[in-house]
């Protein structure tokens, strides 16, 4: 059974038609992609995180989506930051650090859809003040944002 | 927000975790309600938070020595 809905899906394809700019690629970590994986809690939110976005990937032709194995692929996966899964990098023009781990599922599936957005354009809409902060950073900052689906 | 920071930022890198999925990381950060901001591993705090109190904690995050941590 698909995770969007009809009227979700022509909803969100309209979305991302008028508001994206650039290409974006998801880079999906999970499991295995061999079929190798043992079924289990972290198998299951894996494959069911790996639909949403396959469903939401076909949804625009500039959003692509790289499926990866974190064992299999350790070095991508150290490369882009992503050290649990089911682990999302969010790359657009370039890798601006966006993550999402977890399920994109309900109130987060909006989530992923404003960060695509954002990626794509490659712009954030932050204060002047904010942005003269952020340019002055005097070391890095490692923002963890934590959620549930409701 | 943090996205935003992020894409605004090199030094930024902003991570949006579901945690019903983490249940050790839920424990580990202590989440108890959501959303819960976790800054360097030092600074934290729950609810959304306007732009410049949100940028004041971030600041707070980069500056503050790890010794500060209120984990």
């Amino acid at each position: 059974m698909p995770y969007l809905q009809a009227q979700d899906e022509a909803f969100v394809r309209q979305l991302l038609e008028k508001e994206m700019a650039g290409d974006v690629t998801l880079d999906f970590f999970t499991t295995s992609v061999s079929g190798l994986a043992m079924p289990g809690t972290e198998w299951e939110i894996c494959e069911h995180a790996r639909k949403i976005l396959e469903e939401f990937a076909a949804l625009s032709p500039q959003v692509r989506l790289q499926t990866h194995g974190i064992i299999a692929e350790s070095d991508a996966a150290r490369s882009r930051g992503i050290d649990k899964i089911p682990g999302l990098a969010i790359v657009g023009a370039e890798d601006y650090g966006v993550r999402f781990f977890g399920m994109p599922a309900g109130y987060e599936f909006s989530t992923l859809l404003e960060a695509v957005i954002a990626v794509s354009k490659g712009t954030s809409q932050l204060s002047e003040q904010t942005l003269a902060a952020l340019a002055t950073l005097p070391g890095d900052a490692h923002i963890q944002v934590f959620v549930t689906p409701t | 927000m943090a996205y935003h920071m992020a894409i605004a930022s090199p030094k930024v890198r902003a991570e949006v975790v579901e945690v019903s999925g983490f249940p050790r990381l839920a424990q580990r950060y202590n989440i108890y309600a959501v959303p819960k901001i976790v800054i360097n591993d030092r600074v934290s705090f729950e609810g959304a938070l306007p732009e410049p109190l949100f940028l004041s904690r971030v600041l707070e995050g980069v500056s503050s020595p790890a010794e500060a941590s209120g984990e």
